[in-house]
Formats: structure tokens, sequence, C-alpha cells
């Protein structure tokens, strides 16, 4: 079989759980190969094969089906220079040269799978014109490869509201797959616990900085701090809350908390400052598909819907009949947030104490 | 300080949008179509970035005639030329085309900054801007939520999930902007009258030296096989609230075994 290179994101210092989908997709198509960016430059006379990535990452990468490993590491660059390494760009010199030094006649189809993060989808692009590849973003499943079709994936457009098949007429092909669904294909996988069982090949390469690359420097990075609610992507339950809160979230967050959820938003009320931006569901903010998701004074526009419209229940609080998140809503109140949600919460409540739980 | 904004013309994102048969293109009508939603974040960051630094904004597109709208557009909130880049030979262009398209005309604009929106409203790969910066080796500050400058190097601040950054890159440079940026301003009575003394300029392929063979359907990396609409979600059971809404609302949840 032929190598899948998957490259992969360490948003936390930590690979993600998206990259870890990504590998287990690859597998479908040939023998999965990680591509990982150390944070240790190799001028740090560390001899290491896996230097600047934990043993944790490795064993998950293993267990993700990675039949190698190629690390990284930047040449030219100390953490104490200020000089800060831009991943974009040298997660692209990685790939690149990844890429080249393993191209032989056997192995002429190179595919790439990126996670489409702001950050994959830099290298996406850049990687796509350095290897003259196909690049196809959004994609949501890989399809079998038969001699004649090349590379064929589905992938949605226009905002969800279509599924396409597309081929690449390249033997060359940057996949952009969405992290939402990534990161859904390794939760299943470790459901099943079904992990392959192979010892990865770690192969250290080194990666020369490059002008571009110098030319960013980070001033100042700040965490954001935790909170201690369910990660949104991974909640079971979200409530979410828009315009109609005026601000006010405090019922909002009552009902998350009585039903052991997380809170969102929608861009007006990130926008208007009432919500850090990492509540954000929607077209520009983050797609989830938990099994309840609650809109509260959410008029449920398009952007907002396709973020999440594949949740497995909805309900909606508006005080307008009209509201168009009403139209997807498995059951809707049309009120006033601010009289219904306490109700519920105080319901909840009892109905607990009256069953038990 | 010279500044080019790239800005779409695309079908509004509020109403239908369908993809059709055979090549499964955008079905496309000119009275529906609009600067895309998010370029006008990127244009409000360019013109701000021009006012603070007695600099100028140039809108360029690319697309078929009625893509001229989006540089009209943007002439009318205080960008000062623009550049429409035209030709028969581009219809069915894949984002690498449009890349180097617009990667030619930068070279010959030579600005200092280039600010692009974060994905188009209709294709939305987010691709173009980072194939750009690739074809001329540019660094690249995606999807950045505030654009500074002192003059001499570009700095921006962006939000991302794991917490706040801010980084500065000297120029030349591209930057892309999120929805969390400045509100984009309204165009003016003055504005739009100023707007109608300005000059568009119209370039084909050959003013930009790219060969046609390089773009349209053929040069096309990929090929869509199928598209089907994908079912949407119907309604269930909505009502008013007569006082017991949220104790409804806790019953269907019991009912769902959601609590
Ligand atoms: C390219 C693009 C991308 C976008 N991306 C996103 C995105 O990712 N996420 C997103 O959310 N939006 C996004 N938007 C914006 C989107 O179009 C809407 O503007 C936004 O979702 C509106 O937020 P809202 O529903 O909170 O506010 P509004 O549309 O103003 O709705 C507020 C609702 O609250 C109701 N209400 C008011 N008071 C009460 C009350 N006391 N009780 C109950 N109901 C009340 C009102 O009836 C109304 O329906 C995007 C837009 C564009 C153009
Ligand atoms: N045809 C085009 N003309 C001008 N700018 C474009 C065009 N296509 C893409 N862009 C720019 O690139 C950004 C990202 O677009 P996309 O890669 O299509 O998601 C847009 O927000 C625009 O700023």
């Amino acid at each position: 079989m032929s190598s899948v290179y998957v490259l992969i994101d360490r948003p936390h210092g930590e690979v993600s759980e998206a990259a870890l989908g990504l590998l287990t997709l690859a597998g479908q198509w040939g023998d999965p190969v990680a591509i990982v960016l150390s944070e240790r430059a190799s001028d740090e006379g560390c001899d290491r094969d896996s230097a600047g990535i934990e043993p944790s990452e490795m064993v998950a990468l293993s267990r993700a089906g990675a039949v190698e490993i190629i690390v990284a590491r930047p040449v030219g660059v100390s953490p104490e220079s200020g000089c800060v390494v831009h991943s974009g760009e040298l997660m692209t010199d990685a790939a690149t040269a990844a890429l080249s030094e393993r191209r032989t006649a056997a192995e002429l189809a190179d595919v790439v799978l990126a996670s489409g993060t702001p950050e994959g989808r830099e290298i996406a692009g850049r990687l796509a014109v350095r290897l003259k590849a196909a690049v196809i973003t959004d994609v949501v499943a890989l399809l079998p490869v038969t001699s004649d079709s090349g590379f064929r994936v589905k992938k949605t457009a226009l905002a969800d509201a279509f599924e396409v098949i597309v081929r690449s007429t390249r033997r060359a092909a940057v996949i952009v797959v969405a992290p939402e669904v990534a990161s859904a294909v390794w939760a299943k996988t470790c459901e099943t616990a079904v992990f392959r069982d192979v010892v990865p090949r770690v192969r250290p390469l080194k990666c020369p900085l490059r002008m571009g690359t110098s030319a960013i420097r980070v001033v100042e990075r700040r965490a954001r701090d935790m909170s201690e609610r369910p990660d949104l992507s991974k909640a079971k339950v979200v409530v979410a809350g828009g315009r109609g809160t005026r601000g006010d979230f405090t019922s909002i967050e009552a009902l998350a908390d009585a039903l052991g959820g997380a809170t969102a938003a929608s861009w007006a009320a990130v926008s208007a400052g009432w919500c850090s931006a990492d509540r954000q569901v929607g077209q520009t903010g983050q797609r989830v598909s938990p099994r309840l998701y609650v809109a509260a004074g959410i008029s449920g526009s398009v952007h907002h819907r396709v973020g999440m419209q594949d949740s497995q229940v909805v309900v909606a609080v508006n005080k307008d009949p009209d509201a168009p998140i009403f139209g997807i809503a498995d059951f809707g109140i049309v009120g006033d947030l601010f009289t219904v949600l306490p109700q519920a919460v105080e319901e909840i409540a009892r109905i607990r104490g009256r069953i038990g739980t | 300080m010279k500044v080019v904004v790239l800005v779409k013309c695309v079908p509004d994102s509020q109403l239908a949008r369908s993809l059709v048969a055979p090549k499964w293109n955008m079905k496309r009508c000119d009275v529906s179509e609009i600067v895309s939603e998010l370029d006008e974040y990127a244009l409000e960051e360019a013109l701000r970035l021009a006012e603070t630094h007695s600099g100028s904004v140039t809108a360029v597109t690319v697309g078929p005639a009625r893509a001229v709208k989006a540089v009209e557009t943007a002439l009318q909130r205080g960008a000062e030329s623009g550049v429409h880049i035209m030709d028969d030979a581009l219809a069915g262009s894949d984002v690498v085309a449009t890349a180097v398209v617009l990667s030619a005309a930068v070279r010959r604009l030579c600005p200092d900054v280039v600010i692009a929106g974060m994905a188009s409203t209709d294709s939305g790969t987010s691709l173009v801007p980072s194939m750009i910066a690739e074809m001329l080796g540019w660094p690249l500050l995606g999807c950045v939520d505030e654009v500074l400058t002192d003059g001499s190097v570009l700095r921006v601040r962006r939000e991302r999930d794991h917490g706040l950054e801010v980084l500065e890159a000297s120029m030349p440079v591209i930057v892309t902007v999120t929805d969390r940026a400045s509100e984009p301003r309204f165009p003016s009575f003055r504005t739009i009258l100023a707007a109608k003394r300005k000059t568009i300029h119209s370039w084909s392929l050959s003013d930009l030296g790219i060969c046609s063979s390089e773009v349209g359907w053929d040069a096309a990396r990929t090929s869509v096989e199928s598209a089907v609409e994908r079912p949407s979600r119907g309604a269930g059971h909505i009502e008013k609230d007569e006082g017991h809404g949220g104790i409804r609302l806790a019953e269907f949840l019991l009912e769902r075994n959601l609590l």
C-alpha cells in the first residue's frame, strides 16, 4: 500500500483528537504516516528521534494507526531568540520535505490529509501550490479508491445544504477534513476500542526555517481560562443564547447547569461581547451535534443553523413565532426566555426529586 | 501605505442557493449577487489602515461582468480605486486558478498589505489567501480580529479556541479578517457620489501575462461528480407559552429521555 500522509496538529502542545481521527481515516486509503512538528529546534542538541513529542502522544499516534511518525524539528530557531516558529509555513516545509524524500516510482500518488482548522487550511493551500496538487475542503468521507477513478471524497457545500462527490484530477491531493468529523471518527474508534497494533517507525527530519516564517513574531499569547463546564465540541447538551438574552446569560447558565451541559452563543451575542469567541456556534464558529441543543433568544439565521442543525434534538425558545429557528426545532415555546427557562429549571429539579435521580 | 483588499462577488447566502448540473457549478442570478459578507470586514480593516497611515485602498476582484459590483461596493465605502479581472477563459476556474490570477494582480499593484476575508460565503475554502501567500513567498496572518500598525510592521490580534494571540509581521504581508473585526461602515451619500468619479481598471489575462491554459475548466484540479441537496430538518411541535412553557419544556425533555 502507498503512504497517506497526515498533518498532525497540536493546538495545546498535544496531538488533537481530530488529528488522530485523520490517521484512522487515512487507513482507508493506505499506510498512515504522521507528520509532527516538534517544538524543539533541532540545534538544541537533543538526539532523541522523537524529541519534543510526549511519549503519551507517540502511543496515541500508533494506536490511531500510524505506521511511521516523521518528527520535523526546525533548524535555526531557539525559543529564547524571541523569533517564534510559525507552524503554518513550517509545517508546509516539513510536509514538502517528507514527501519529496519518499517519492518513488511505486508511490507517485501523494495524498495528504489535514484538519480544517484555520492553520490546517493555510498549510493545505500552501502545500497544494507546492505539490501542484488538487485540494478539497469540508470533506466528510473518503470514498474507496478504484484504479481509474482517482481519489474521490464526499464533502459538504453551500453551508451544508448540499452533499457533493468530488474527484481529484491530479495524482497529488490535499484533503481537508472537517475537524468535527475527524474528531467524531476518533471518538468512535475509542468507543469500539479497536486500535491498530502497529509499532511505528520514528524518523527525525530537519526542517530549515525559511524567510517568510521568520517574518512573523509572537508578541503575546494568552491561554484561555478553561471553564468548568464541558467542552462545547464534546458536550452532550448545549444551551445557547443569542441577542434575545440582552447580555444576561444567567438563565442560559442555570439551564446548562441543570442539564449538565455546555453554554454556547450566537454570533450576535459574541459580537456584543457577552461571550467569548470559542462559544460561538455557526458558520464562522463551531459546529456541534449534541444529543440536545437548546436555542434561546436566537432567531436561527442560516449561518447559525449550519452549526447546530445536526443536533439530535433541537429545542427553541423565542418571543417571535416566525423566528426561523422554529422551522428546525423538534419542540418550541413561543415565549419569553426570562420566564420560560427559569420555570424549566425549577420543573427539572422537581421532576428529578420525584423520580429520585 | 498601499493596501489591496480582495473582494468576491457571491450569491446572497440569505437566499436559496443551488448547484446545477452537469458540472454542478453554482447557480448564478445577477440580482442576488452581493459582495461576500465576510469581505466587508476585510474592507473595513483596509479602510481603517489607510486612514490612519494616509494610505490608499485598491479593491480587486476576479469574476464575470457582474462581479464588478463587488468593486463598486468597495469604492462606495471609500476605496480609492478598483481592479476588475475578467476573461472568458476564466469560466470554471478552481481556487488555484483564482489564486494565480490574484497573485499576478498583487504583483503588479505592489502593495504593502493585502487584506482578504477569512472565507468566501459561496465556495468558502479559505484557501485563496494562503495560495496567494505561497505564490508570492509572503507570510500570512490568518483569521485576525484586528489589524494595527505603526507604519513599519503590521500587528494583529486574533482569538483562537485556545486563547488570544498578538502577532507581528514585516511587510509585505497578507492578512485575512474574521467577522469579529470592527463592524463594516455604511456608505454615505457623499462617498456614493465620490465613487462615481473613481476609476475601475479592467484587466484581462493577457494584461497579467497569464496563459489561458492555466485557468478555467480544463485546468481545474478537481471535478464534481454529483451533488444532492441534504434533506432539511422539519419543524416539530411548537406552542405558545400560556404560563406553563417552562414546565412543558421540562416535560418534553423527560419524554425524550433527556433528563
Ligand atoms: C458569513 C456570515 C457568517 C456568520 N456566521 C455566524 C455564526 O457562526 N454563528 C451565528 O450565530 N451567526 C453567524 N452569522 C450571523 C447571522 O447571520 C445572524 O446575524 C446571527 O446569528 C443572529 O444572532 P441572534 O439570533 O442571536 O440575533 P437576532 O437575529 O437578532 O435574533 C434575536 C432573537 O431573539 C428573540 N428574542 C428577543 N428577546 C427575547 C426574549 N426575551 N425571549 C425570547 N426570545 C427573544 C427575537 O425574537 C429574535 O428572534 C454570520 C453571518 C454571516 C454573513
Ligand atoms: N474571485 C475572487 N476575487 C477576489 N477575491 C477573492 C476571490 N476569491 C476569493 N477571494 C478572496 O479570498 C478570500 C477567501 O476566499 P475562499 O478561498 O474562496 O474562501 C475571500 O474572502 C476574498 O477576500
